[in-house]
């Protein structure tokens, strides 16, 4: 078999494996293998995370695998493994018409990478992470999440629907009955443009993302340089044709072929089957014939400035004040800081989420947490008995608590708005609020007697963790009646969620304390 | 005077009148049959499968309500992702009894509906419904939350309501086996047999925000019929309902019968609400149910067959 068709193969069943785990990041977690060890994969977002967070997190130290391994075997990962890099190639294909061959520039900038990769290092030492719109493993996530998942439910549920009338005259009750929930996600634009910019910039160049601006790319090529695995050319076979620069991917190949970019290098091995003459191999040696980067100090130096820049700007209050009172994060999202310097925004823990109610946030988490997890209790409530978010966060932005802990967590609290509410404000019968409240924070009040004696529901902040399941149901069309808001928001970096006041508070409920005859 | 009855003639008619009256009277027995099981309570205490068989057996045994190859459907209470031990469902046990029962005399279909308040993952995980219905041939397990298995009817002559989207699947079933489970509610006092149809809408806001809500209850029932209400009140959440956590009070018993008014009615007597003692006629939605003619709300009316097994 041909080195591409064999490339191509493994390729294919790489991206299949992630859409596997993709698919399998749902409730109830069945897979056997972390679901989200695409993103515990990347070095960049380890790094990144690391240095902004100023802590190690454990579970992404498996990125330390990639990079060794990438130590010996070169940038196999682009070439063979990454799903964006494959999805790149496929969408290639499509851009290589003729009528767009125009548009293609003869010399591809290898060096941007490099800069980029620069630039993100030194945000993430001042403290910052801006990652998210420049990882190709979290934008490909992203993605995921934002477009294909609606998608697919989509598609299932119409499949279903035409199928439903067989399956109720064959009276296949489960089949007739059969549905999902059509999940949506806000800001979707997001991934749309930038899917839209990475697969586009194909139209400049084969793989021009990769080769140019991958900063993931940048990270994995300084380690393949060390690699002791490298292409070679025999000198006395080679007739200098051309044809394996012609043909390489990543432009690795010098105009003088016998040497080679390692940094560019995927290990494709395109131009070792090319060749006519068999004059290329890939060979364990100490020192293959290299092709140096024409390294520009004046340009690290002003990526570095750039970052510096972003960062003082950062700085700079542009944004007038700021009070995030829908700011609702997943239950143990570690505090404010720390979590936006952690989260990739990979939008794994809104794939995950059972009612759909987690979210990328627009303008809830300001500028800065443009695409990070917010709640959206109208959308859907946080499951009192599901704690998934934490489980496949990969960076430990949301901590993973088991489920007894994360029922403790207060993300929020619950406010009821009188003059809306049925009860209060109109005498009407409702108290759906007290009704679904997995933890028994809502209880009937009264108002004093000037009052004509109105009661309606009244919420226990020592009880509420603000789940929003109240804001869900609450029948009041528009805005609910009873709302969550972040006051009281329970963060913590580590230690127990469970205190002993909260405990009491639980079992003053349990013996019915609370519950006011009506 | 008067022809005389040729004695031809005389047996003629009076096989006729025979032949008549053999095939009105069965009818006619069946029919006070019909109505003396209707103002019939039966209720059970004991292990909680022999008590739901037993019961039943007390109403005339399952083929009194199901008749071979219908299509039944079950409305237990699984709304809520509480424990089970919490008393806020309908325990799967009672569930997977009656559903056998159903089979053993011949249904062909037996279906278990809920549109639950929480997710169905999680209902069916709580509730362990799908567990213990699983193998269980014939028997599927539906919680459903989107609005295309629901439609629109109208509700005869309904003040609080005129329209109300119910399930696709009450309209598709033959007979309709009502499973509430025994426990308080906030805003309607107790949630029993009817509150628990309640469950088998789309729209349940409307209800509270857009009319009456015990009026809407009670005339839901007027639409969404019931052949066997059977309440599971092994363990009864007498407060913080209708979700819990609240106070669980071990009645163990099971309480059947046809007239839906006179069940819930009983049950309420049998243990003070929220701290308080009720009778059927406090509580708004019942008296309403009441006041339609939907049954009876009268204990004394209403004869009580009271067992306790062993």
């Amino acid at each position: 078999m041909k080195a591409q068709t064999i490339r191509a193969v493994i390729q294919g069943l790489f991206l299949l494996f992630f859409l596997l785990l993709f698919a399998l990041t749902k409730f109830p977690l069945g897979s056997p293998i972390p679901v989200e060890l695409l993103l515990r994969l990347d070095p960049l977002a380890a790094a990144i995370s690391f240095l902004a967070g100023r802590t190690v997190v454990p579970r992404m130290l498996l990125s330390l695998g990639l990079l060794g391994v990438t130590i010996f075997l070169g940038r196999f990962f682009c070439g063979y493994v990454c799903p964006l890099g494959t999805t790149i190639d496929i969408s290639d294909r499509f851009l290589c018409s003729k009528k767009l061959a125009r548009l293609k520039i003869k010399n591809i900038p290898r060096l941007p990478k490099y800069y980029l990769l620069a630039f993100l290092l030194l945000l993430g030492l001042l403290g910052r992470s801006l990652l998210w719109p420049f990882d190709p493993l979290v934008a490909f996530t992203r993605s995921l999440t934002a477009l294909l998942h609606p998608t697919v439910v989509f598609l299932s549920n119409l499949g279903l629907d035409v199928f439903r009338p067989l399956a109720e005259r064959w009276e296949m009750d489960a089949l007739a009955n059969a549905g999902f929930l059509q999940s949506s996600y806000a800001s979707w634009i997001i991934p749309v443009v930038s899917l839209a910019v990475i697969l586009g910039l194909g139209l400049l160049g084969r793989r021009f993302w990769c080769r140019a601006l991958c900063p993931l790319g940048a990270l994995l090529a300084l380690a393949a340089r060390l690699s002791p695995l490298k292409r070679v050319v025999w000198p006395h076979l080679c007739t200098h044709c051309h044809l394996c620069r012609e043909r390489c991917p990543t432009g690795a190949i010098g105009e003088d072929e016998e040497k080679t970019a390692f940094g560019e290098c995927i290990a494709c091995r395109t131009c070792v089957s090319v060749c006519p003459h068999h004059a290329v191999a890939f060979r364990l040696r100490k020192m293959g014939s290299r092709e140096d980067l024409n390294w520009d100090r004046r340009r690290f130096i002003l990526a570095s400035l750039v970052g510096v820049a972003a960062f003082s700007l950062s700085r700079i209050k542009f944004q007038p004040l700021f009070t995030p009172r829908r700011r609702i994060r997943p239950p143990g999202a570690v505090p404010e800081p720390l979590f936006l310097a952690r989260c990739l925004r990979c939008g794994q823990c809104m794939k995950v989420c059972l009612t759909n109610g987690l979210q990328p946030a627009t303008d809830q988490a300001g500028f800065a947490g443009i695409w990070t997890p917010v709640l959206v209790p109208r959308q859907g409530p946080c499951e009192r008995h599901c704690n998934l978010c934490g489980q496949v966060c990969p960076t430990q932005a949301i901590r993973c608590l088991n489920l007894e802990e994360k029922g403790y967590v207060r993300i929020g609290l619950a406010q009821v708005d009188q003059d809306r509410c049925l009860e209060w404000g109109y005498g009407r019968t409702c108290l759906v609020c007290d009704e679904v409240c997995p933890y028994g924070a809502i209880f009937v009040g009264k108002s004093n007697e000037q009052d004509q004696g109105r009661r309606g529901p009244v919420v226990d902040p020592q009880i509420c963790v603000g789940c929003g399941v109240c804001e869900h149901h609450c029948p009041v069309l528009g805005e609910a009646a009873i709302r969550v808001s972040v006051e009281w928001e329970d963060r913590l970096r580590e230690g127990s969620y469970i205190t002993p006041g909260k405990v009491r508070a639980r079992e003053r409920i349990l013996k019915g304390e609370n519950s006011t005859p009506r | 005077m008067g022809e005389h009855l040729s004695r031809r003639e005389f047996i003629k008619k009076s096989a006729g009148a025979a032949i008549g009256l053999g095939t009105l009277l069965p009818s006619w027995f069946q029919a006070f049959a019909q109505e003396e099981r209707a103002t019939t309570l039966v209720q059970v205490k004991g292990p909680v499968v022999a008590a739901v068989r037993k019961a039943v057996d007390l109403l005339g045994g399952m083929s009194a309500f199901v008749q071979k190859d219908q299509r039944v459907l079950l409305k237990p209470n699984a709304s809520f992702g509480s424990p089970p031990e919490w008393g806020a469902t309908t325990s799967a046990q009672v569930v997977k009894t009656v559903a056998e029962m159903c089979l053993e005399v011949g249904a062909r279909k037996v279906i278990i509906f809920d549109h639950p308040l929480q997710s169905p993952a999680i209902c069916l995980k709580q509730t362990r419904l799908k567990e213990a219905c699983s193998d269980l041939d014939g028997v599927t397990v539906v919680l459903s939350d989107r609005q295309r298995f629901f439609e629109q009817v109208t509700v005869p002559d309904g003040s609080a309501l005129s329209q109300v989207e119910v399930a696709k699947e009450v309209l598709k079933a033959d007979v309709i086996i009502n499973l509430p489970t025994a426990k308080s509610h906030s805003a309607t006092g107790v949630s029993l047999g009817m509150k628990n149809l309640m469950g088998l809408i789309w729209d349940r806001g409307h209800f509270h925000q857009a009319t009456d809500l015990h009026q809407a209850i009670a005339e839901l029932s007027t639409v969404i019929r019931p052949n066997l209400t059977l309440v599971d009140a092994t363990r009864a959440l007498v407060t913080g309902g209708p979700r819990g956590p609240g106070k669980i009070l071990d009645l163990n018993a099971i309480v059947a019968g046809l007239d839906p008014v006179a069940v819930d009615a009983h049950v309420i007597q049998m243990t003070p609400w929220q701290n308080r003692s009720l009778t059927g006629k406090q509580v708004a939605h019942i008296s309403a149910a009441h006041d339609l003619g939907l049954g009876k709300i009268d204990l004394e009316q209403v004869q009580l067959t009271e067992v306790e097994l062993g």
